[in-house]
């Protein structure tokens, strides 16, 4: 698959977070799961033993969710998840064990209702830099303010080496230095 | 001062700031090839902090004294530029020496343009490049200039720029021996 | 069953013609690209919603008229969610809106019964307490935790966090949409703002003040995260504002002075303007005129001055506990350095 048949059905965005969730308190962002199923049918059997044995525990441990059971004649099982934002999760249940059951409903439970999406950052900050952004003159030399362009003084290259020419300029100097205490 | 009566927001003059601004070379005695290499960094924008590849933040880069480069070796003489007018037989190959006499900014010019990463962005970049042969630069564009970047090498002094003194008074290793004839 | 297997071997009669006719093998077909249908798919289906708007028979459902629906558990879910005991029927009253109760009395009217005896209330009592209730506490709040900001920036925080956009934003994330009983679906912003409202004011029925108002900080004030303060209280003229602020102060007055200057005559010209008062550094900010980087300065200055700077601490939330203060901040036009060095921040 292309990346661009993936973005026109997964899209990417950002990290982000329904209404602030979690700074002040936290608030389970799943409202309502609906368990659809067959009464007889084998494709549901997972599910129906779900419902008899875990069904009543989850529906006790999360009050804030509220769950609804549909039994349908004849056709597959699945679950719907509906969030605070709107969104709407559906995922096809047919043939699965009552575990594999338990942990999808543990996942919509944990989701924020968010589209799954690929993130371009997985960080996110309202403060990207306290001492504001980098500019041109960041920690730069006031000086160059009035300086007259073009410089001698701002364009001569970084000598890290003494040219031969100056250290012989250096023996010069010692040599007279030496000589000219010698005579007194 | 007069002042503006609608506030902007902070984050978008600021990102403002951002922006390229001029900045001045000196080619005088400088290989073109790593001079090129110096620029590229300039005109793409990488010595910023906030470079990146969406990111089109790169500064005009004025070049003086382009006439005086100095090239390594034999590469005046050896190195040639190939040109094709596109009829046949329309190849041409002119040597650097000439192309140097012919136009003094077209070897650091071509040597700036054969560094840049060879994408869409390409032309734009060498738009923000302007040679001149000598230090002659008009105001308008000097009046934008707003730093320098060093050279890469220091810039030699040749004996006919130092005053008749201080050749006088420079050390002397050692004296010709009276026998040592020029012939 | 006859019929089916009928239909069935026509259909294989047909495959092979079919095959015959696909003249696309590529193989991004064969390994499942399915890019060559996408595009013509959603134009097909934004066509038909398209057509379906404009012939107006487009009917959003609401979830109560779904099978899968139970008011009373949905009620009783949504205090659950929030972790607060709200009393059942006071919360009911708050979820009623008053729109609903009059279509509900011309309904009953038109199926025959002359006087109808309902025994709803509007949550029209409960929104009023409420809103109250959100100012008050998100007033106190603002001028405890932003001790520096004018009095007048506190207000308009405050008109900001009670407008109907917000308010109609955090009903909305709390699931209120479905819950709502009104005339019209979906709800209006104004109709869930209000509702909003009426769920703090029941809340405050049903428990106590300081919870209603730890609630009005968790789900209300924390509306201010990631927002600039300054864009929502922005003073008209700030280079005004800071002359009084330092002739009150018995400072110098402000001199703005160009600090760099980048392509002055070019399209991307940039300055950067510091002001100094008595030669001391007050704020800074740039602009592509000079004009525009001395307001952007001064605006920088005043941010300094009232510690609402980028690199200020952040509002407090969660454990830490805020004083609540009455008193209003210093206003505007009272405003001096002289006075902020009694002010205690935290």
């Amino acid at each position: 698959m292309t990346s661009h048949t993936w973005n026109l059905f997964w899209g990417s965005s950002f990290v982000r977070t329904p209404l602030r969730n979690g700074v002040g308190r936290y608030v389970q962002q799943l409202q309502r799961v609906t368990f659809k199923f067959c009464k007889t049918h084998g494709g549901s059997q997972g599910m129906r033993e779900f419902i008899e044995k875990d069904l009543v525990d989850f529906a006790k441990v999360n009050p804030g969710v509220v769950v609804y059971l549909k039994p349908r004649r004849h056709r597959s099982p699945c679950l719907k998840a509906e969030y605070l934002n709107g969104e709407e999760e559906y995922i096809s249940a047919h043939n699965l064990s009552s575990s594999d059951i338990k942990k999808w409903v543990e996942y919509l439970r944990m989701r924020s209702g968010n589209p799954v999406e690929r993130l371009r950052k997985y960080q996110h900050t309202d403060h990207p830099s306290i001492q504001g952004p980098w500019t041109p003159w960041t920690h730069r030399d006031p000086e160059i303010n009035v300086t007259e362009f073009p410089s001698e003084k701002l364009s001569a290259a970084h000598v890290t080496e003494k040219t031969a020419t100056e250290q012989v300029i250096e023996l010069f100097e010692k040599q007279k230095i030496a000589s000219g205490s010698n005579t007194s | 001062m007069e002042v503006s009566a609608g506030g902007e927001s902070p984050q978008k003059v600021q990102s403002m700031a951002t922006f390229g601004c001029g900045i001045l070379y000196d080619a005088k005695w400088q290989n073109p090839f790593h001079t090129a290499n110096k620029i590229k960094d300039y005109l793409t924008g990488s010595t910023k902090p906030i470079y990146h590849p969406l990111n089109d933040c790169g500064d005009h880069v004025v070049v003086i004294n382009s006439r005086d480069i100095a090239m390594p070796g034999i590469e005046w003489e050896k190195r040639v530029y190939f040109h094709h007018t596109g009829y046949p037989g329309g190849a041409s190959w002119t040597l650097a020496w000439e192309l140097h006499q012919k136009d003094p900014t077209l070897v650091l010019r071509k040597a700036v343009y054969n560094q840049l990463s060879k994408n869409l962005l390409r032309r734009g970049r060498i738009a923000r490049l302007h040679i001149f042969p000598d230090d002659k630069i008009p105001d308008s564009i000097l009046q934008n200039i707003s730093g320098q970047i060093r050279q890469l090498r220091p810039v030699p002094k040749r004996l006919d720029h130092y005053s008749e003194e201080e050749v006088k008074n420079f050390p002397k290793v050692f004296d010709w021996p009276r026998e040592y004839i020029i012939q | 069953m006859m019929s089916v297997f009928g239909k069935t071997s026509s259909l294989l009669r047909v495959l092979p013609a079919v095959a015959a006719c696909r003249n696309i093998t590529t193989s991004a077909c064969m390994f499942g690209i399915k890019s060559r249908w996408v595009a013509p798919y959603r134009k097909e289906l934004l066509k038909r919603q398209k057509k379906m708007e404009r012939m107006g028979i487009t009917h959003q459902l609401k979830r109560s008229e779904y099978i899968e629906w139970n008011y009373d558990a949905e009620v009783y879910a949504f205090g659950k969610r929030l972790g607060e005991q709200f009393d059942n029927n006071i919360l009911r009253e708050a979820l009623t809106d008053s729109s609903y109760i009059s279509q509900e009395r011309v309904r009953q009217q038109e199926l025959g019964v002359p006087e109808p005896a309902l025994t709803m209330t509007s949550n029209n009592e409960l929104a009023t307490a409420g809103s109250h209730i959100i100012a008050d506490y998100s007033i106190k709040y603002l001028r405890s935790a932003l001790p520096l900001f004018p009095e007048e920036g506190i207000r308009s925080l405050v008109d900001y966090l009670t407008s109907s956009e917000v308010m109609a934003e955090v009903g909305l994330g709390i699931g209120l949409k479905d819950l709502i009983l009104c005339k019209e679906y979906p709800p209006t912003p104004e109709t869930v703002g209000k509702c909003f409202q009426a769920v703090v004011g029941a809340l405050n029925a049903s428990t106590s003040l300081s919870q209603c108002q730890l609630f009005v900080r968790d789900f209300v004030v924390t509306q201010l995260i990631g927002k600039d303060l300054n864009e929502i209280w922005e003073i008209e003229n700030p280079m005004e504002a800071m002359q009084d602020i330092l002739g009150r102060s018995g400072r110098g007055e402000p001199e703005p002075r160009l600090i760099f200057e980048s392509g002055k005559n070019t399209l991307e010209a940039v300055y950067h303007v510091g002001i100094y008062s008595d030669k001391e550094f007050i704020g800074s900010g740039y602009g592509e005129t000079v004009g525009t980087a001395v307001d952007q300065a001064a605006r920088d200055a005043l941010r300094r001055f009232f510690q609402t700077t980028a690199a200020s601490p952040p509002l407090p939330f969660g454990k830490e506990n805020v004083k609540l203060k009455a008193e209003p901040n210093l206003s505007v036009e009272d405003w001096s350095l002289e006075k902020a060095k009694n002010i205690i921040t935290c």
